[in-house]
């Protein structure tokens, strides 16, 4: 009797010490799908509580030499586990395959370790898969990539081209996605610099001379653009996000402030005289060349301050210069296309030298109003930095100080001309949109085109108050990539948006003011878990969160699966209207 | 009386034994049978988060130890690197078996486990063996 006590309580004792732990088998399996003809998926589906180590996760092609390559594209991301990193989530990776080899079956070899939770570590195990590729397929997968089979997003499609295309092809389709570039408002702000530099060359200005000076500070524009994408290809960083940084923003914005009082006549901007003549010891023309090194410099600059939008096809060469590291194809590539993009400048610039008015007379006028544009752009790179009322409180000032040195307060003289009528009428509604604007900002309104959202918002809640009110979106918010593994954890089973975010992002703030504030795009909204990845601070943590997800920027809005896996093809990035948002929230 | 004495040989235990000494299989077979101690396999391998465990946490309680010390032989095995004896069947590491100097097994254990547990199962096997 004794003995049989005691043999079930050992028995007991060993089993609650010892866990059933899955068999290898179980605990992990190795999936490959095909996606394309050129493009498969490996993926290992993980047990309860198991995890792999990501350093000892290998893809390898077992016949490097068959003419075939193999590119492996990590498409998850490893997470701290006590002193390592591993993936808690099945490991997913994309494989294509390129090249020109007569091999029809390709061996792939992938290897693979991990642990359970509960305290066993499994052998390293290996899998191989035997392909079938059709070698035909490799060389016209230009023409296949992004194919309706496969739903890519914008950037993919453009990152395909680039691993697909010829050269020529490429940089072709740069320049196009330039010109379709310079169609956005990334490029507005150029445009009064621009105009300003060449207006305030002053003399001698021709049309020859206004195409010159206009192809000096594209070509500078375009040296920033590949110079910053090169760098952030070979580096990783975010080259981007550190000129947004506040101080330099502030600098920026001092910049344009002093340009615009130079504009109004308080003071002249030149290069010092002491430069002058040294420059002009290299060449007979010293105010010419001065000019041109002031247009190049402004040129560089502008194109770095003002001009990162991230707009899809900088984010699509910068994905690929990052993966493949083929950077002088890649800074090729960011070349033409900004040369694309300065094609409206180089025709602004040619008509501003020709019909420009010459300095004196009607000049002051003209080079006010540029002063004016200069101040507005400054307000425009500060309101990324200060509070949203205070941003609009500044363009009120601007609005309506501009608005009284119009003359709107004086009454127009007798035997006016209609312009000066056509002037002052432009004034007083400068003056009522700057009243609007300081409403806005007492009332809390943050966006300066729709600066009576709140007095709106008022008289539409009181008509739907009744229908169950206006439902907001509510945003879980992480900053780091480990805090973001947990909640796309704990969101599991369900569908998870997560919207890159930061207080300097401007297109981060359309989003946020239009489109986040659709009803149908609530309501689509509302069907996903909904995490905001803070990266304002743009920190190391924050960096590492961005990089993980190869995401060059904010915004990028990224979709996650119910079994928290990343839909690749899906990710939104840059500002999309509430239509467009609506058609690619359906089509996940 | 004896409980205060078994005390003080375990304190006496823990000062000498701090650390435990692995000994290779066939020495292992020969002390046990001298000494009439356990046999104690641990089958590990580099890079184990839970041997790591085992090692840096477990076996680096005094008591564990300790105990270890006094009546088990402990034996390692890198599966990576040693020739495994088949009867020595694993499903991943760590893994446990506890032998009779003859060889003969007593108990397996699958996977790491905390301080208190490793005791428990200590005390358990040798009560097993008592009993015999």
């Amino acid at each position: 009797m004794k003995y049989i006590i005691f043999l079930t309580a050992l028995t007991g004792v060993l089993l609650s010490a010892m866990p059933s732990f899955l068999m290898p088998d179980e605990a992990f399996k190795p999936v490959i799908t095909k996606k394309n003809d050129t493009t498969y998926e490996i993926r290992i589906d993980l047990g309860n509580d198991i995890y792999v180590y990501e350093d000892r996760l290998n893809i390898k092609d077992l016949d490097p030499d068959d003419g075939i390559d193999l590119h492996v594209k990590k498409l998850s991301t490893a997470v701290k586990h006590d002193s390592d990193m591993v993936y808690v989530t099945p490991p997913l990776f994309e494989v294509t395959f390129s090249g020109s080899g007569s091999a029809k079956a390709i061996k792939i070899l992938l290897e693979y370790q991990g642990c359970s939770e509960q305290g066993l570590c499994y052998n390293p195990m290996e899998k191989e898969f035997t392909i079938d590729v059709d070698a035909t397929m490799l060389q016209s997968t230009t023409a296949a990539a992004g194919g309706a089979s496969d739903p890519r997003s914008e950037s993919d499609e453009i990152a395909a081209i680039f691993k697909d295309g010829s050269i020529v092809a490429v940089l072709a389709a740069f320049f196009g996605f330039g010109l379709f570039l310079a169609l956005t408002p990334c490029v507005f702000p150029m445009i009064p610099i621009l105009s300003s530099i060449i207006v305030s060359q002053g003399e001698n200005m021709s049309a020859k001379r206004g195409f010159f000076l206009s192809l000096i500070y594209v070509l500078a524009m375009a040296m920033a653009y590949t110079i910053a994408g090169i760098l952030a290809g070979l580096f990783g960083s975010n080259i981007q996000a550190a000129l947004q940084d506040p101080v330099v923003l502030t600098l920026f914005a001092l910049v344009f402030v002093a340009l615009a009082v130079s504009m109004f006549g308080f003071f002249e901007i030149g290069i010092p005289q002491s430069w002058q003549t040294r420059i002009s010891k290299y060449s007979g023309k010293a105010g010419e060349q001065g000019g041109v090194v002031g247009v190049a410099i402004m040129g560089f600059l502008s194109a770095l301050i003002v001009g990162p939008c991230i707009a899809p096809p900088l984010a699509g060469a910068l994905i690929y210069i990052g993966q493949t590291g083929d950077a002088l194809l890649g800074g090729a590539a960011l070349f033409v296309m900004s040369l694309g993009m300065g094609v409206p400048l180089l025709i602004i610039g040619t008509g501003a030298g020709k019909f420009m008015p010459r300095p004196g007379g009607g000049m002051t006028t003209v080079t006010k109003v540029f002063g004016v544009m200069m101040l507005g752009i400054a307000i425009w790179m500060l309101s990324r930095i200060i509070p949203e009322a205070l941003s609009m409180f500044l363009w009120a000032v601007l609005l309506i100080v501009s608005a009284v040195y119009m003359g709107v307060l004086e009454p127009l003289k007798e035997g006016t001309r209609s312009f000066n009528a056509l002037f002052k009428g432009l004034g007083v509604v400068m003056l009522l949109y700057g009243v609007a604007l300081i409403y806005g900002a007492l009332t809390g309104a943050g966006n300066p085109l729709n600066p009576l959202e709140h007095h709106a918002n008022r008289a539409a809640l009181s008509v739907s108050q009744q229908n169950s009110g206006s439902a907001d979106i509510h945003f879980i918010t992480v900053r780091s990539l480990q805090e973001l593994e947990s909640e796309l954890a704990k969101a599991k089973g369900k569908r998870v948006l997560v919207d890159f975010y930061a207080d300097w992002c401007t297109s981060c703030k359309e989003l946020e003011h239009v489109t986040f504030k659709d009803p149908d795009v609530v309501e689509k909204m509302g069907t996903f878990v909904l995490i905001q990845a803070d990266v304002t601070d743009n920190g190391e943590q924050e960096k590492a969160l961005m990089k993980a997800y190869n995401v060059f920027g904010p915004p990028a809005i990224l979709f996650f699966d119910e079994s928290g896996i990343l839909l690749q093809g899906k990710t939104i990035v840059g500002y999309k209207d509430p239509k467009e948002f609506l058609g690619l929230l359906n089509a996940i | 009386m004896k409980t205060v004495l078994a005390g003080m040989m375990l304190l006496v235990a823990t000062l000498l034994y701090a650390e435990l000494d692995w000994v290779d299989y066939d020495t292992a077979r020969s002390s046990a049978e001298k000494e009439g101690k356990i046999i104690m396999v641990m089958l590990s391998q580099e890079g184990c988060d839970a041997c790591w465990y085992m090692e840096e946490v477990v076996f680096e309680d005094d008591n564990v130890a300790a105990e270890i010390a006094m009546d088990f032989i402990p034996v390692y095995f890198d599966i990576k690197a040693d020739d495994i004896p088949e009867k020595f069947t694993y499903i991943g590491t760590p893994t446990f078996y506890f032998l009779t100097a003859e060889g003969k097994k007593i108990e397996r254990l699958n996977g790491a486990v905390n301080v208190k547990d490793f005791t428990t199962l200590m005390r358990d096997v040798k009560a097993s063996v008592k009993k015999r």
